[in-house]
Formats: structure tokens, C-alpha cells, sequence
């Protein structure tokens, strides 16, 4: 990992990161049909307050992923945030959805007139606070509210406080320039993709612009939470099969002292019981940090029997209970903290044991 | 699957079982036991649980399991997944350190 990398993870982990996150589409519903088109294409029930979003999957008929969505309820409209395939593609559901509906709906890619950042840290409140001028604080996790300039989500997957910013096109050059200034008070580092799938990662999250597992669905995926059993959509009949005959697989995380690749296998013994599908070095742990395919009867945190075949041979791992290290931001309290005066907030080690 | 894991994993299995039955029955989670993953967050976007839900969990666990979740700096870490719930019950069970622990310390 280069010193760029880990600079930017210790942001995310420590201070503010900020990522100028072109994977992320954000679309704009809206119409009669608006609702029931979504409530058809996406995994989770969607009945949400104005100002409040879901995140969940729109899955593909045989119920493997196929987008990683956010909706959130805008008065009658939605904002959708999209992961994964391009936007067009999830449009292209909604707006087919909706013709067989009959009823109209009109989607608007918002990414041509705005763009989209993140900001995710222990103290992104703080610096996104001075950004809106407003008390972020108090936007609880999984709502948004409009700014000046665009829309704030309080939303993200490294287990930090995230934020997603639509910023209107016109005003990118200066609100950026703004982040970094003011941002620079608060230890902000600009990160890459790589450092944010890493925290998500450790913070029990699959990237959808990356490989998985051939034919996981959410129950091997372990994201039934971002699904629903009790409504009809794409791939509910194949997800709800999946779910009765029980899943032969279930992704686990492990830690390895050497290096650890997707496709690495894992075993029990001479038994092969799994293959590692996603993998990075953690600054946080000091070690690598793996998500793997492994037979259920197997797939259990606190097992340090097993082993993966790595590059250099057989390496003893362990498997954890997901998040894989305590997220600073549970310690740092907006009503009583602030950036400058961290040095007195009483943190946990980021592991049982561990750095501080 | 040698003697000593399969104990481990049937230890685990069962907290599994306890833990998702707290969620259902007491804390009314509306999803079968087999849709509870065991690294399902409890709170936020996850199975949504709240503060008044927490106060709950906690009061649960003692009368079920006799587990005391009274040091403020241990709950935020137990209170993150079914998984880290099960750790802290197998933890009850007098093997006197977190379920992930207690397994490696029997290893070494």
C-alpha cells in the first residue's frame, strides 16, 4: 500500500476523507408511477417519510445483485444513488416498469447537470456543517435535506459518519474549492475508490463494481436486511427459493498475516470449505482483511483452525464478527466534540488490543 | 471437522438461535430467524433498531442470558451485529472472554 493509500485510509478511519465520487449515479424520479415502479424494481420495502432514504438492491431475475441503490423519498419524487451498472441501465427498469404499469413516470439523470462527492470520517459532520451551514449533526443516518447548492445524504458504507453531496454543476468548482480549504482544519485527505471499498470492506460491505461470487445472492451475501420477503419485485420469487433451501455458502470475513487474493481458496484440513472473493491490506488491522465464500456449516467468526491457499503457500486466517474494527466515529459525539479538540476524546483501540 | 471446532460451532450455533429469538420475539423484528444474517448491523440502516430498542436489548440480555452490559465502553462494540451479540452471549456462558477469543485461546 503506498503512502498515498494509507494517508487517505487514516482520513477516513481518523479525520475527513473526500472523494470525488464519479461511480455513483444519482438519478431524479418522478411521475405517477414513480412509486410503484421503484417498490417493483427494488428489494426493500420503500415506504419512507419526505426526507428519509432506504438502502437496499434492485437484484436481477435469477436474485443476484444488480445495482446498489439508495432511495430516498422527496416529497412525491425520488433521488435514487446508484452503484454498479450505469444509470441508464436502472432507468431503462423504471422507466419498462412503469409501461407495464400504464402510468407515466419521467426520469432525469441529475449527474448531467451535478456532480456527486462523498465525505466520510469521524469529523466529516464538522467540516460538512460549515459546507451547508447548517447542524448535520443532527441529520440522522439515512435521511438528507436540501442545501444551497444541491442535496446532502447522510449516508455512506465505511461505518464513519458519511455524507454524500449533490452539488449543482454551476457551484462545483467552488464548493470543492471550499472542502479542501476548510477541510484542511480538519485533517481532510482526498481518497480513492480503493480506500472507500476497503473501509466498506472491514465494515461488512460488497462492492458492486467489483467480481463476487458467481450466483451469490443477498442470503449469501449475508444482505437480507436490504431485502424484503413480504412484497413482489425483480428476483423476489428466486431470492425467496434461494432463502428456503438455505444457503450453501455464506460470506464471512477473515484476516490473514500474508497476503490474501480473491480466488485464494480456504481450507479445513485437506477440505476445501471456501474461496476469498474480495481482499485488502488493512492499515487499521495490520494484517489482510478478506471477505469469503465459506460452506455454512463452516462459516462461523472466532475460528482460527482454517487455512487459505495463498501464493506462498498454506497461511492460517482467522474469521471475525463483522465490522473488524471499532469505528471511531461511535466515540465521537457532535453535541460535546469537536476536530480541534480530538486529543481529549476517549477512543477505544481501533482492534481488541490494538493501535489507538 | 475435528471435535474441538465442531463444539465451537455448535456453542455458536445455538447463541445464534437465542439471539435471534430476542430480536423476534421481544424486540418484534418482523423477519424469520433464517432472514437474520449473522453479521446484520442492529441499528441504523440494518434491522433499524433505536435507542428505546437498545434499552431493550440490554434489559433482554440479562434476564435471558445473565449478561450485564453495564461498562459503557464495551456496549457500542457488542451492540453492532447479531454476530457480535452471539460473541457476547457465548461470553456468559463462563468462558471468560469473547466467544472469538475464548476459541483462539483454547487453540493456542
Amino acid at each position: 500500500m503506498s503512502d498515498e493509500t494509507s494517508d487517505a485510509y487514516w482520513a477516513v478511519r481518523s479525520t475527513v476523507g473526500l472523494h470525488d465520487a464519479g461511480h455513483v449515479g444519482c438519478l431524479r424520479v418522478s411521475g405517477e408511477a414513480a412509486f410503484d415502479a421503484l417498490d417493483g424494481e427494488c428489494a426493500a420495502d420503500l415506504y419512507l417519510n419526505d426526507g428519509r432514504m432506504r438502502h437496499t438492491l434492485m437484484l436481477s431475475e435469477d436474485a443476484t445483485p444488480f445495482a446498489d441503490v439508495y432511495v430516498c423519498r422527496d416529497d412525491e419524487d425520488f433521488f435514487v444513488l446508484v452503484e454498479g451498472p450505469p444509470v441508464r441501465a436502472v432507468a431503462q427498469r423504471l422507466v419498462g416498469r412503469a409501461a407495464r404499469l400504464g402510468r407515466p413516470i419521467h426520469v432525469e439523470d441529475l449527474r448531467e447537470s451535478h456532480v456527486v462527492w462523498q465525505v466520510d470520517g469521524p469529523f466529516a459532520w464538522e467540516l460538512v456543517g460549515e459546507l451547508v451551514q447548517a447542524e448535520v449533526a443532527n441529520l440522522s443516518y439515512a435521511s438528507f435535506m436540501h442545501t444551497e447548492d444541491g442535496v446532502c445524504f447522510r449516508a455512506g458504507k465505511t461505518g464513519e459518519y458519511g455524507y454524500i453531496l449533490l452539488v449543482a454543476a454551476s457551484r462545483a468548482q467552488a464548493t470543492w474549492a471550499f472542502l479542501k480549504e476548510a477541510g484542511a482544519r480538519f485533517g481532510l485527505v482526498e481518497t480513492g475508490i480503493d480506500t472507500l471499498d476497503l473501509c466498506a470492506l472491514e465494515n461488512g460491505f460488497f462492492s458492486m463494481r467489483h467480481a463476487r461470487p458467481e450466483g451469490a445472492t443477498p442470503v449469501e451475501l449475508q444482505q437480507q436486511w436490504r431485502v424484503s420477503y413480504r412484497k413482489e419485485f425483480t428476483g423476489a420469487v428466486a431470492l425467496a427459493r434461494r432463502l428456503e433451501e438455505g444457503p450453501a455458502r455464506r460470506s464471512t470475513a477473515v484476516s490473514s498475516a500474508v497476503e490474501t487474493r480473491r480466488g485464494d481458496l480456504v481450507r479445513s484440513g485437506k477440505r476445501v470449505i471456501g474461496e476469498v472473493y474480495a481482499a485488502g491490506f488493512s492499515p487499521g488491522r495490520r494484517c489482510w482483511v478478506a471477505s469469503a465464500q465459506i460452506d455454512t456449516p463452516y462459516a462461523h467468526p472466532g475460528v482460527t483452525q482454517y487455512v487459505v491457499d495463498a501464493g506462498t503457500g498454506a497461511a492460517p486466517i482467522r474469521t471475525h464478527s463483522l465490522p473488524l474494527l471499532h469505528n471511531r466515529s461511535l466515540s465521537v459525539d457532535p453535541r460535546i466534540h469537536v476536530f480541534a479538540h480530538r486529543a481529549e476524546i476517549p477512543l477505544p483501540p481501533l482492534v481488541p488490543g490494538g493501535v489507538r | 471437522m475435528d471435535e474441538d471446532l465442531k463444539t465451537y460451532i455448535e456453542r455458536r450455533e445455538r447463541a445464534l438461535a437465542r439471539v435471534r429469538q430476542i430480536l423476534i420475539r421481544d424486540l418484534k423484528v418482523r423477519r424469520r430467524p433464517e432472514e437474520l444474517d449473522p453479521d446484520t448491523p442492529l441499528f441504523g440502516a440494518g434491522l433499524g433498531l433505536d435507542s428505546i430498542d437498545a434499552v431493550e436489548l440490554v434489559v433482554c440480555f440479562e434476564a435471558e442470558l445473565g449478561v450485564r452490559l453495564s461498562d459503557p465502553s464495551s456496549a457500542p462494540r457488542a451492540l453492532r451485529t447479531i454476530n457480535t451479540l452471539v460473541d457476547l452471549a457465548l461470553e456468559a456462558g463462563r468462558v471468560g472472554a469473547t466467544g472469538e477469543e475464548a476459541h483462539e485461546r483454547r487453540d493456542q
